[in-house]
């Protein structure tokens, strides 16, 4: 007989131990930087030698460095790591009062500035105009979509959307799908273009 | 999205082991949850194999460590063998074990493993019949 699960809180859930349920979310919390640099490393193949040898110290250090908690890490070490994967360091400064609305409005905001730094580095080439608008396109194509994928999970909105699939909601041909609302945007977006 | 699927049996050695090495249960399941990550990544088997906590083993299972920042001087060596299904995204807890009777251990593992292939071709069969 077996069970599935969707993480290892489901495992957890199974195995029925608070103090060993504690024991582990506290072992993930305190290496939750350095599992996402690990992760990172090896979805890229990068064994800890070729970390090692772009860092300029040895496989030894990587490993300590992989074994230890968030806490004992150095900002340079985190940023020399990431550099080796190809990538680069940002911190967001939060507040810690901030609801999960106030992080939502935040992003959005960011893409907003994303958006417009977009804008601004097209401002009068026609090719990178029009590679502008269609990034603005797709992005509120792909903000609209994965926000209604969202909605989904909510019991109200998906027993709204079963009912339109089985036809049986008198409404159902008041409420415009998803796809139509994205065509209908991209069609206003791209008119004046 | 890759799930987890685990047999009631490594509950029970879960259970079992966490009450002398509690610590080390906790790294070798937090080193689990790392592996999933990787995983939902889009990582794949040999690049799994490069995971520092990773042991390879034949016919794709891996044994996961204990590994990990932990109390005490001496920590408990042991393993939790996994099977990464990359055709169903199916991650396999199987067994978690000490080092007393690893051979033992990995042929017992692997013999899930060969189950699960042959339970997989006969429901193949089933479906193309």
């Amino acid at each position: 007989m077996n069970s599935e699960s969707k993480n290892i809180s489901g495992l957890l859930d199974a195995i029925g131990n608070d103090e060993l349920t504690q024991a582990t979310n506290d072992r993930i919390r305190e290496r939750k930087i350095i599992s996402n640099l690990i992760v990172l490393r090896t979805s890229q193949g990068s064994s800890q030698s070729d970390i090692a040898q772009e860092m300029g110290c040895t496989q030894s250090r990587v490993s300590k460095l992989e074994q230890g908690v968030d806490r004992d890490l150095k900002i340079s070490d985190i940023e020399a790591y990431m550099r080796c994967c190809g990538h680069t360091l940002s911190a967001n400064f939060l507040p810690s009062n901030w609801t999960i609305m106030d992080k939502v409005k935040h992003h959005a905001f960011e893409i907003v500035r994303q958006l417009q730094a977009m804008c601004e580095l097209s401002n009068g080439d026609e090719t990178m105009e029009a590679g502008a608008v269609r990034s603005h396109v797709e992005t509120l194509s792909n903000m609209v979509r994965l926000i209604l994928e969202s909605a989904v999970a909510i019991p109200c909105v998906k027993s709204e959307i079963s009912n339109l699939t089985d036809g049986t909601s008198g409404s159902a041909r008041d409420v415009p799908s998803s796809s139509l609302i994205v065509s209908e945007i991209e069609g206003q977006i791209s008119e004046p273009v | 999205m890759w799930t987890m699927i685990h047999e009631v049996a490594v509950v029970k050695q879960i259970k079992s082991f966490e009450k002398r090495w509690k610590h080390e249960v906790a790294n070798v399941l937090s080193n689990l949850k790392t592996l999933h990550d990787a995983l939902l990544a889009g990582t794949k088997l040999e690049q799994l194999k490069k995971l520092g906590f990773v042991h390879s083993e034949p016919q794709g299972v891996l044994a996961i460590d204990q590994k990990g920042h932990g109390k005490g001087t001496k920590p408990k060596a042991l393993r939790l063998y996994v099977y990464p299904d990359f055709a169903l995204k199916k991650l396999h807890i199987i067994c978690l074990a000490d080092k007393s009777q690893q051979s033992r251990d990995i042929q017992l593992v692997l013999k899930y493993v060969e189950n699960l292939h042959r339970r997989q071709d006969e429901t193949d069969s089933r479906e193309s019949d």
